[in-house]
């Protein structure tokens, strides 16, 4: 059982499993994760141990600059007379006026409607099946296309691209559809627990990755294909530019491009986007700019070290130990980063997959668990620095060192997946979280590129 | 009857919230290869010098300090965003995720399998 759950790790890096020798190893690292089913050894102890004290560290580290930086601004002062004047404040507060609002509203609608039938009528649409069929078109798009585009282009040609980008795409869409079925399960109403715990373990990035490995087995069984033949025509490359200088030297297209590069091209435009959020929420990272660069050199500084002495601890061979000192930062920056080591690019792209997966799987709990209000509550109360009104309304700022703070934490733990996660729940953090990412991913690779750290850590690993 | 239909479905698919929505998806595909425009030249920069970093990462502050310098000459650069630009980009981070899953075939099952 811990072997399938390593499985699903290591299979999200194709690139950087190269032998046999490699499963067992990072097999040992996660072989006996905790777990109901599972028996707990040294080594996982470590390794969960080491990342509770990262995200403890990391969030408390962030907080406490929060709150001394909020004194040095002298906030403090001013939050404290704001709480005083809302404490003294005339009725109604702000919340019943918006009830009263919102009554005002019904009452005008049965004015206008006439009576409460009509009031019934206008409420209430039943939804049609053309409506159902254009709400849910995302999953059957795919789905049909890869029927009617896909297979005949494959049965033709035996290019694959087509097929296998339409089937990934309605796999991945149907796991997040799954996933949001099982949150609003009547069913479950009322066992949240089991929902919760069905939910967690029905993360998208998860099953669309159990159900792609599943794909490539069907395929092969019918195909009779090499499963390794048939990855290495899922990606070529490992960007776009060796695509196109491929190309232009001659190469086929169909040699060439492969779902896993269109892939990559969405990848980097996600990358990319993160950017417009960093704009969008620019007046908030501009005021905690400070604390956040601060967070990030000092946790890439202690990260780099205390993550290759817990992995000696561990009894881990040397490359492998130093990809632990990366084992936090995006695959993108950890690549890099790891090579100036001459560490185990495997080792590290798993841990860092690891580490994404933990916070998409437990993300939601710990923020409900932390009272962290971090949602974009309601469209009229867009929370970017684009709004000027209703932001101190709906989230005070006593939230906002929370907010800040866990959004350092998912950027420097959880990286890409951990920001992809919080984006995905309309969170205030992505922003802090996309910015620490990449400050946290710059700085590690910059350490790593200096010569007397690289010969330190070195040494710490082969001792 | 094919008439009816066509038009429940012409409804269905003009409702504004739905309408949104497909705007948003269509846009943020067609901003793909307009990032990839950007990042290429960049990538084969980097990498005929030798630098071991992603362009993405790099575009991604590029763009971020020229939508600050172009709100800083012109106001409107924001708004235009959150007209035009906030939808996709939302649905481009989301969607970012299926490249993790797309990672999933790895050479462990030829591995495996060997």
């Amino acid at each position: 059982m811990s072997f399938g759950f390593v499985v699903s790790f290591v299979m999200l890096n194709k690139d950087h499993v190269s032998n046999a020798s490699d499963v067992p190893r990072i097999a040992g690292v996660f072989g006996n994760l905790p777990g109901p089913f599972l028996s707990m050894n040294f080594s996982n102890i470590v390794l969960v141990v080491a990342t509770i004290l990262s995200y403890a560290g990391t969030y408390l580290f962030a907080l406490g600059s929060c709150k001394l930086d909020e004194r040095a601004r002298g906030r403090y002062w001013k939050q404290m007379t704001d709480v005083e004047k809302i404490a003294h404040r005339s009725w109604p507060t702000l919340q019943s006026t918006r009830r009263s609002s919102r009554v005002g509203k019904l009452l005008t609608n049965i004015v206008t409607t006439g009576s409460m039938v009509s009031l019934d009528t206008s409420l209430i649409q039943t939804p049609s099946r053309w409506t159902f069929v254009v709400q849910t078109a995302p999953l059957w798009i795919p789905l049909f296309l890869a029927i009617i585009l896909g297979v005949p282009v494959y049965l033709t040609t035996k290019y694959d691209m087509p097929l296998e980008t339409f089937c990934f795409i309605f796999l991945w869409i149907a796991a997040v559809g799954l996933q949001r079925f099982v949150k609003s399960w009547k069913r479950l109403e009322l066992r949240t627990q089991w929902r919760l715990a069905l939910a967690v373990s029905l993360n998208p990035v998860l099953v669309t990755a159990l159900l792609c490995s599943l794909y490539f087995w069907v395929k092969s069984a019918l195909t009779g294909r090499e499963i390794g033949d048939m990855l290495v025509d899922l990606k070529h490359h490992r960007s776009w530019s060796e695509t196109i200088v491929s190309l232009v030297g001659g190469g086929q297209f169909t040699r060439n491009v492969g779902a896993g590069d269109l892939a990559n091209a969405l990848l980097d435009a996600g990358i990319v986007s993160l950017g417009f959020k960093m704009f969008e929420y620019r007046r908030e990272l501009w005021t905690s700019f400070a604390i956040i660069f601060a967070t990030c050199l000092i946790f890439s500084t202690i990260n780099v070290f205390v993550n290759v002495i817990f992995a000696v601890a561990i009894g881990l061979q040397p490359q492998d130990a130093l990809a632990f000192c990366a084992r936090n930062v995006t695959i993108a920056l950890g690549v890099p980063a790891v090579q100036h080591l001459s560490g185990s690019v495997t080792m590290m792209s798993t841990l860092v997959t690891f580490s994404g997966l933990l916070f998409q799987m437990t993300g939601d709990f710990l923020f409900s668990w932390f009272r962290i209000n971090d949602r974009v509550v309601a469209q009229s109360t867009i929370i970017s620095s684009d709004t000027e009104t209703g932001l101190e309304a709906e989230h005070p700022r006593t939230d906002e060192g929370k907010i800040i703070a866990a959004g350092i934490t998912a950027g420097i733990n959880a990286a890409a997946m951990g920001t992809s996660h919080l984006i995905e729940r309309d969170s205030r953090c992505s922003a802090y979280s996309a910015l620490s990412m990449t400050i946290f991913g710059v700085m590690t690779v910059a350490l790593t590129a200096i010569p007397a750290i690289k010969d330190e850590l070195q040494l710490l690993a082969w001792q | 009857m094919m008439v009816n239909w066509v038009s429940q479905m012409l409804d269905a698919v003009r409702a504004p919230e739905t309408a949104i929505r497909y705007r948003n998806a269509a846009t943020a595909i067609s901003m793909i290869p307009v990032i990839q425009l950007l990042i290429v030249p960049i990538q084969m920069a980097l990498d005929q010098h030798g630098v071991g970093l992603p362009a993405s990462i790099l575009v991604m502050l590029l763009v971020t300090a020229s939508m600050l310098v172009a709100n800083h000459f012109n106001e409107n650069t924001s708004s235009i965003y959150g007209t035009h630009l906030k939808g996709p980009v939302s649905v481009l981070s989301a969607f970012s995720c299926i490249l993790i899953s797309s990672w999933s075939n790895t050479n462990l099952l030829s591995v495996t399998t060997d």
